[in-house]
């Protein structure tokens, strides 16, 4: 391989490989990033094999050729480099050798690599057609929901979001067990072209990692992301990228039995007010857990934080709330996570007793829930 | 060990007739009667115990923990009511949010019952006799109920002083009185001493506290092991043990030692679901949960093991409990040799725990568990949780 490509795009694509690359030392090769280089394209590639991701471009090339090397120190050389083009070239010994073409710095770099056939293969055409959706309104739907999916690995089934195809609508689910956020959006929201979405199954676990990316990843006004499955994978393609990701398998809870229906016991509030007050209060909680106290009562809210070694904060806001005091305790950032996240004005929280879920949505805004546990007992 | 302040100042609050004189002051019609809250007469033919009764019914001879049938049949005219729990808990933590008021370091022991360490908050409060006033008054003026308060120098004292002076009523023991005062008292005074105890202590030829604390103190804990030495230790009015305040509380634990050491696995499972049992009720009474299970055992010879296990989250239901205990039991090798005691420990505790949304077994578990801590106030430790005694094995 004999190549250049600019340095700004090199450090983009390796820093796009470098999230999905893993940095489990079980598997060396997977801490690598390959770079193939055929007929002007370049690839670069990275897994975890579970999540793939491939990047394409197309650059000056003097001679063909692959190599995959450490990813994370390939992208502290390059981030070291100037501004100008970044010649890359490996020998028969399996080295990468990077120099600046800058007239500013004389340095080269060699990093030892693996050849193309001991790093995993990257599948990234699904077998199922592409469905094409607006990217924007899609990322808004996995930022709604994201933060409530577990990171415990011991409930395998709940770190990815669950999407599936609910009454025609499109629905994504995240929880953890103690909180659960759930969206759904009609198709026309997303200008999927008619009659082209499905999900497979009754629907699908998607790992974290891949919906964060899609998230980070800044969109172009009118630029689409398509979406595909195959058996047991998910696919997206967007800009010059690929990522492929295995479904999380197992079952996700059978959450719609747990949303409750018909609640008589609820208050509305000021969405900023009761958010800027929460966070006031939480500055004094006990870091362990997390634990406020909502005391409703007729048209105003307590919140209070207590820390026994520190102290504690209590502000009442107003509200609107008709029925019998309650005082219900809780972890607040399971609070604070969706309030950022509702699109309206007001809130409107129901509840039923103090050991029961809350509901948390907008007023104004439909297709979005929040369920949140209490706590039992406190300080 | 911390060491211990010399002279302590420890203040035990206990409400007087606490279900009953809740009815009395919600209900202006039952004052001045005999009040029995507990479980339903049924004319006579009632099952279950009085939890608890005004002093007009224990002038007919009425008292807590008796059988319904019993008390209805000294008194059937006393007004019988079934036990409002949401309310007394209400009521418990004013109370509770009173005492706080009078020192942080404070350590409920149950719905009416609490003891303070006042040691130190003399200079806000006064002595603890002076301290001791203001709680009575401060309760009922809020409450409208009254207590009944012992100060002493240490916490089984203070205990039996508030005893003494029910209801409505004030002991102190000052510092050096402590032999002096337990001197008369008959042992069912001695705190933690149930009845099989006392029956044993009288088989030994004692009758009143001061004659067990002028025993020689071998000879008790040769017949009574580690309770022996305890009792004596009471009994000379010493007991350093600290008010344990909900947030210094590091770990929670029950055990029990078999009459004789066995290699009974079923009995031993058996025993570990009683312990569970009884541990976790305490916890869900302090409001508290734990992550961290251990189980201890003893083996013939004295050898103590202890086998840990974390759980991702707080617990405090019963059967979660029960079945890691009974799992790290199953796991312990302990090469054929006998039993002499087991017990489980909780720690890692949260004041909090987090409730799931999906566990329906966990759900179902703390419905369960409140309707047995009701049914057992009701009715008793008679009450046995329907389960499989024999634990099925694990997967």
């Amino acid at each position: 391989m004999n190549i250049t490509i600019p340095k700004q795009k090199m450090l983009k694509y390796l820093s796009y490989t470098d999230t999905i690359a893993s940095s489990k030392t079980t598997v060396p090769v997977l801490s690598n990033v390959l770079i193939d280089v055929s007929e002007k394209n370049i690839f670069f590639y990275s897994s975890n094999l579970e999540t793939g991701i491939k990047v394409s471009d197309t650059v000056k090339t003097d001679e063909d050729g692959s190599l995959a090397v450490n990813g994370k120190k390939l992208l502290s050389i390059v981030r070291e480099l100037p501004d100008d083009d970044i010649r890359l070239t490996t020998d028969d010994k399996n080295r990468l050798t990077v120099r600046s073409e800058s007239k500013a710095i004389n340095a080269e770099f060699t990093i030892a690599g693996v050849s193309k056939e001991d790093f995993p293969k990257i599948n990234t055409e699904p077998e199922e057609e592409y469905i094409q959706l607006n990217p924007a309104p899609f990322k808004e739907m996995i930022r709604k929901v994201i933060f409530s999916v577990s990171s415990d690995e011991n409930k395998y089934s709940l770190t990815g979001i669950f999407l599936e195809k609910n009454n025609g609508d499109i629905s994504m689910v995240g929880t953890d067990g103690k909180r659960l956020s759930l969206v759904s959006r009609k198709q026309k929201d997303l200008e999927i072209p008619k009659d082209t979405f499905y999900v497979p199954y009754d629907g699908v676990i998607i790992p974290k990692i891949v919906l964060n990316e899609i998230v980070k990843f800044s969109f172009e006004e009118k630029e689409k992301l398509y979406l595909g499955f195959s058996k047991n994978q998910i696919f997206f393609k967007y800009d010059n990228i690929n990522l492929v990701s295995n479904l999380i398998e197992g079952k996700f809870p059978d959450y719609k039995k747990i949303i409750p229906v018909d609640r008589e016991k609820m208050f509305t509030a000021d969405r900023k007010f009761l958010y800027n007050a929460i966070k006031r209060v939480s500055i004094l909680v006990e870091e362990s857990y997390n634990q406020i106290k909502l005391n409703i009562s007729k048209d105003k809210l307590l919140i209070s934080s207590q820390n026994p070694t520190l102290g504690g904060a209590i502000e009442e806001i107003p509200i609107k709330y008709g029925d019998e005091d309650i005082e219900i305790a809780l972890n607040y950032i399971y609070l604070i996570d969706c309030l950022k996240e509702i699109g309206s004005d007001t809130v409107k929280i129901d509840f039923e007793d103090s050991e029961r879920v809350l509901t948390v949505c907008g007023v104004d805004e439909e297709g979005y829930t929040n369920l949140i546990m209490p706590m039992k007992g406190g300080i | 060990m911390k060491m211990m302040e010399k002279n302590r100042t420890i203040v035990h609050v206990d409400m007087d007739a606490f279900y009953a004189s809740v009815e009395q002051l919600d209900n202006a019609e039952y004052r001045n009667k005999p009040v029995v809250v507990g479980a339903d007469p049924k004319n006579g033919k009632g099952r279950g115990v009085v939890s608890a009764c005004s002093y007009e019914a224990r002038n007919y001879g009425i008292h807590s923990a008796q059988p319904i049938s019993r008390a209805y049949g000294l008194c059937p005219h006393a007004i019988f009511l079934r036990p409002r729990f949401k309310r007394y808990t209400e009521i418990s933590n004013k109370v509770m949010e009173i005492l706080e008021g009078f020192s942080p370091v404070l350590e409920q022991i149950s719905i009416d019952e609490a003891f303070l360490d006042c040691t130190g908050t003399q200079k806000l409060f006064g002595s603890g006799e002076e301290i001791a006033k203001v709680i009575k008054e401060k309760i009922q003026g809020e409450t409208g109920l009254t207590a009944s308060v012992g100060v002493a120098p240490n916490k089984s004292v203070a205990k039996i002083c508030s005893e003494i002076a029910k209801p409505d009523g004030l002991m102190v023991c000052l510092p050096g009185m402590e032999k002096e005062f337990l001197e008369d008292l008959s042992l069912s005074y001695l705190w933690g001493a149930g009845k099989k105890t006392i029956r044993k202590l009288e088989g030994m030829g004692f009758s009143r506290i001061g004659e067990v604390g002028r025993s020689d103190r071998e000879m008790l804990e040769k017949g009574m092991g580690k309770m022996g030495l305890h009792l004596w230790l009471l009994a000379n009015g010493i007991d350093e043990r600290e008010v344990i305040t909900r947030h210094s509380r590091k770990s929670i634990s029950e055990e029990i030692t078999f009459q004789k050491d066995t290699d009974d696995g079923e009995l031993i499972e058996r025993v570990l679901f009683q312990i569970a049992d009884r541990l976790t009720r305490r916890m869900r009474d302090l409001r508290i949960a734990g992550r961290t299970i251990t189980l201890k055992i003893r083996l013939e010879g004295f050898e103590t093991f202890t086998r840990s296990k974390t759980l991702e989250r707080a617990v405090s239901s019963m059967s979660t409990v029960r079945d890691e205990a009974t799992r790290l039991f199953r796991l312990f090798e302990r090469e054929h040799k006998k039993v002499r005691l087991i017990g489980i420990g909780v720690s890692n505790l949260e004041k909090g725990e987090q409730l799931d949304l999906f566990s329906e077994t966990d759900e179902t578990d703390s419905e369960t568990e409140k309707v047995f801590d009701i049914m057992k106030g009701l009715y008793g430790d008679k009450i046995t949780r329907g389960a499989f005694l024999k634990r099925p094995p694990d997967k």
